[in-house]
Formats: structure tokens, C-alpha cells, sequence
């Protein structure tokens, strides 16, 4: 929603170091994603945004809770701390150092539909046979899929990854990172991912789509729909049961829960060589 | 690393921040099965109130706070007590989330509901936190121009978009980035002179963290 153009007060470019620091605080406050030309430009200066944008996170924290212990803090009713309590039972389920939330492994057979991208290009999905993994990382048995990206190419030698490119698509929140790993050979892969806005499932899920080199360009592999259930990094399992035979591109678009079949939403985050 | 160039931060003189006690969160990330209660027992208030600010109405705020605590279990791991207190720490894990949600929704609160939520919050006092630290974030905020406080108050407190705060005050759309950007960059500055946030532990973590990835 930031991207330059559209706020006639967004200055397009930032083109120093202050400028860029000055769009990290205005971000830290509003929550507001980077565009692609500032992050390409902070790069250029060897700069960290999401260090940057954190760092004024940090300070406005402080600055919040000085004022809410100033004020005098409010101690939530007593139902809601009792929830809280009972989701305490068994924390441990939720802090698994890799947050893998795909809710709905789809499977949907030859289906050759267009799926319009921000190009203009018409997609369509053809046989899903891509599945997200479920949280533990396997599915009917097979064995699981490293969720460690490191050790995921060590094991994989013809394992492709390439980096995650940020759309002006506002679900883009923050400095986006991580990267797309596949292996043709296991046809399993790895999306690692900073930078996608927590979804409300109950509204909208995330989709991804495979662009593999032995298919038609306008019929990518529906990869399945997945949540993301906070902010910061997420790393997701996939798994092909159709042959991959050499991926040349992965997208993630915003779909309706469930996903879907024809899309005509702007897709969120490309990985390509 | 362009943009973080700061003097380390000075010891605590009572070691309030660096202790060989594990704190909450440490003790939640290495799966102490009573550390959560505990968090929620320390942390509630804090998250509740902030919650409280930044929602529309008390059943979103409700949601809002239970969605933080477990990212904030889950974030547990990142805690690290050389670059800020855990009470900073929770404040921004639930702002981030708050600020995300408030994005999503599109929908922001209005400014004389907040006025309400604050005038609510005046009569329960909570003294169990109060320190230095927060202190000195008061008098960092005070040390801002009149305006930047003033914007700063509704963005951050209140948690207004710039275009309700431009709305609020009067001001130019661009002048309330500015004062927002400048205060927040000040503030940083105070905090980070102060020794209360350290850029340089946090730039070393950052790139310990690069090689992990």
C-alpha cells in the first residue's frame, strides 16, 4: 500500500542512509512494508532494514510502556486470564522454532484454469500434487522434510533456492526475506519467509503456486494453501507427489480460505533465479 | 554495518538488565512448564493495557491478547536481556501485533474513544514495574519538540494513523510523517545514549543471527 506513486507524501526513493533510517521509524510506527526500491537501495548501502525498523520498534515500546505504567496499568478481566492460562497448559506446541501452519492440503486434479497475475499473464493450476506438509513435517509416512534451510541444500546438492521478491501487495509487511528451496530430485522444498502478513484464515489464505519448466507458463502447479500465524519468520514443508521436473519460479498469492483454482489477486511474493 | 554505529551502552549500576538468573522468557523458551503462568501473571496487565489502546472494542482487544501471547511464546527464543528489558520486549511483540492487526482491519480507533480508554486506565494503578528504565523513556519523550510529542502521543499511545492524526491536529499529512519519523529517531538516540536500548549488542546478535540463516 506503500508503494511509491500513491502517497503523494511518500517520498518514492529514499536516497541516503537518514532518508532510509527516517522510513524505518515511520514503518516501526505504522507497520508499514518496505517497497522493493528502498530495500534494493538499503542493500546498495549495506544497510539492515529489519534491524533498523526494530530498533525503532524497541523505542516506541519503550516510550508505550512508560506511558501505560505512568497511567497505570488496566489487569485484564478475569475470563480472558483464564484462556490465557489455559493456553499456557502446553506452550510448547506453539513455540516451535519454525511456525508451519498449512491448514488445508489440496488436491486438486487437472484443473487447467487461467489465474491472472499482476503481469496480466493468465495462470491457471494444473494437478496439485505439491502439498503443504503438515506441522510435523510429514505426511502418509514419508520421511520428513528438514525444516532447516542449511541443512535442507547440504542434503540436497541439485537443490534450487532462490530469494523471495516483495510485491506492492500490502499483505507484504516489513523487510522480506527468506527464500524458496527445491529439490527436483526429492521433489520436496522449503519456503522460508519474513516479511508476509499474519492472516486471518477465516477470511484469506495464502496459496502457492509452482511454474515448473515442463509445463505451459500459463499453468503453474497450485501448491496449496497455507496461514501465516505471525510475524517474522516462517518456514513451510512442501512436498511434490508430481513430478516437478525443473522449478523455474514460485509465487504466493492471497486467496479466499481455501484457495482457489482461478485467481485473479496480485501476487504477494516471487522467488525466481 | 552502515547505520549502526553507537557506543556500547553503559553497565547498569544496580544489574537490574544483565542478571545470571534466567528471565521469564528464557525460562519459556527452554520449556520451563511454569514460566508461562508466570509470563501471563507478570505481562497480562501490560498487554491488556496496551491492547486496550490500540483495539477498536474490548472483545478485539480480547482476541488481540491472546494472539500475543503466543507469538510471544513462540518469539521467546529472540529474547536476549543485553539489548532490552523483557518488558520491552513484550511491548513490542504486542504492538507488532496489534499495529498487524489494525492493518488488516483497516479500521483504526477513534480518537475520543481513546480518550475514554486512557481516562479509564487513570484509576488502576499498577507499581509493580515501574523503573529506571521507563523513567528515563518519559523524560526522552519530553525532551521532544511540543509537536512531535503531540503526534508521537496519538501514533504511539493511541495508536492513530497518520491520516487520523493529521485530521486531529490540523496538520499537513507530510508535516505529521515528519514529526513522527523525527521524534521516533530522537527518542531512539535518548535511549540508545542512555544505555537503555543497545544498538551494539543488537548488531552483533543481527549478525550472528545472519549466519544462522
Amino acid at each position: 500500500m506503500n508503494g511509491p506513486g500513491r502517497d503523494p507524501t511518500h517520498r518514492p526513493a529514499s536516497r541516503s542512509v537518514d532518508d532510509l533510517r527516517e522510513r524505518a521509524a515511520e514503518c516501526a510506527l505504522t507497520g508499514e512494508p518496505w517497497t522493493w526500491e528502498e530495500e534494493r537501495l538499503a542493500q546498495s548501502l549495506g544497510m539492515d532494514l529489519a534491524a533498523e525498523t526494530e530498533a525503532f520498534e524497541l523505542a516506541a515500546a519503550e516510550v508505550a510502556v512508560a506511558e501505560i505504567l505512568r497511567r497505570g496499568a488496566t489487569e485484564p478481566p478475569a475470563s480472558l486470564r483464564a484462556r490465557l492460562e489455559a493456553m499456557a497448559v502446553e506452550p510448547q506446541a506453539e513455540t516451535a522454532p519454525t511456525v508451519v501452519h498449512p491448514v488445508a492440503m489440496r488436491a486438486v486434479m487437472s484443473l487447467r484454469t487461467p489465474l491472472a497475475v499482476a503481469a496480466g499473464v493468465a495462470l491457471g493450476a494444473v494437478a496439485t500434487l505439491l502439498v503443504l506438509r503438515s506441522d510435523d513435517g510429514r505426511r502418509d509416512g514419508a520421511r520428513p522434510v528438514e525444516r532447516d534451510p542449511v541443512a535442507f541444500i547440504r542434503a540436497r546438492p541439485r537443490a534450487v533456492h532462490w530469494p523471495w521478491v516483495a510485491t506492492s501487495d500490502p499483505h507484504v509487511v516489513g523487510s522480506v526475506r527468506g527464500e524458496a528451496y527445491f529439490d527436483p530430485d526429492s521433489e520436496d522444498g522449503l519456503l522460508e519467509i519474513e516479511g508476509l502478513a499474519v492472516n486471518d484464515p477465516s477470511v484469506e489464505q495464502y496459496q502457492l503456486w509452482i511454474f515448473d519448466a515442463g509445463r505451459d507458463e500459463r499453468y503453474p502447479v497450485d501448491g496449496g494453501v497455507f496461514d501465516v500465524t505471525e510475524r517474522g519468520r516462517v518456514v513451510i514443508p512442501v512436498k511434490a507427489r508430481l513430478s516437478v521436473e525443473k522449478p523455474v519460479m514460485f509465487a504466493i498469492t492471497v486467496e479466499k480460505p481455501g484457495g482457489v483454482v482461478v485467481s485473479a489477486r496480485q501476487i504477494a511474493l516471487l522467488a525466481k533465479p | 554495518m552502515v547505520g549502526v554505529r553507537y557506543t556500547r551502552r553503559p553497565v547498569p549500576q544496580d544489574g537490574s538488565r544483565v542478571t545470571e538468573e534466567p528471565s521469564i522468557l528464557e525460562r519459556v523458551a527452554a520449556g520451563d512448564p511454569a514460566a508461562p503462568n508466570e509470563c501471563i501473571a507478570r505481562f497480562s496487565g501490560l498487554v491488556w493495557s496496551l491492547a486496550r489502546r490500540l483495539c477498536t472494542s474490548p472483545s478485539d482487544a480480547e482476541d488481540a491478547v491472546q494472539e500475543i501471547f503466543i507469538d510471544l511464546w513462540k518469539s521467546a527464543p529472540r529474547f536476549d536481556a543485553s539489548i532490552a528489558s523483557e518488558t520491552t520486549f513484550v511491548a513490542m511483540i504486542a504492538r507488532r501485533r496489534l499495529i498487524d492487526r489494525g492493518r488488516r482491519k483497516m479500521r483504526r480507533p477513534e480518537v475520543p474513544q481513546i480518550a475514554e480508554t486512557v481516562a479509564d486506565s487513570r484509576e488502576r494503578v499498577d507499581d509493580t514495574e515501574r523503573g529506571e528504565q521507563q523513567r528515563l523513556a518519559q523524560r526522552a519523550f519530553e525532551q521532544l519538540r511540543p509537536e512531535q510529542q503531540q503526534v508521537l502521543q496519538l501514533a504511539i499511545h493511541h495508536g492513530c494513523s497518520h491520516e487520523q492524526i493529521a485530521t486531529a491536529t490540523g496538520m499537513p499529512l507530510g508535516t505529521v510523517k515528519t514529526h513522527a519519523r523525527r521524534g521516533l529517531i530522537k527518542i531512539r538516540q535518548i535511549l540508545e545514549q542512555q544505555g537503555v536500548l543497545s544498538p551494539e549488542d543488537r548488531a552483533r546478535l543481527e549478525d550472528s543471527a545472519e549466519g544462522t540463516r
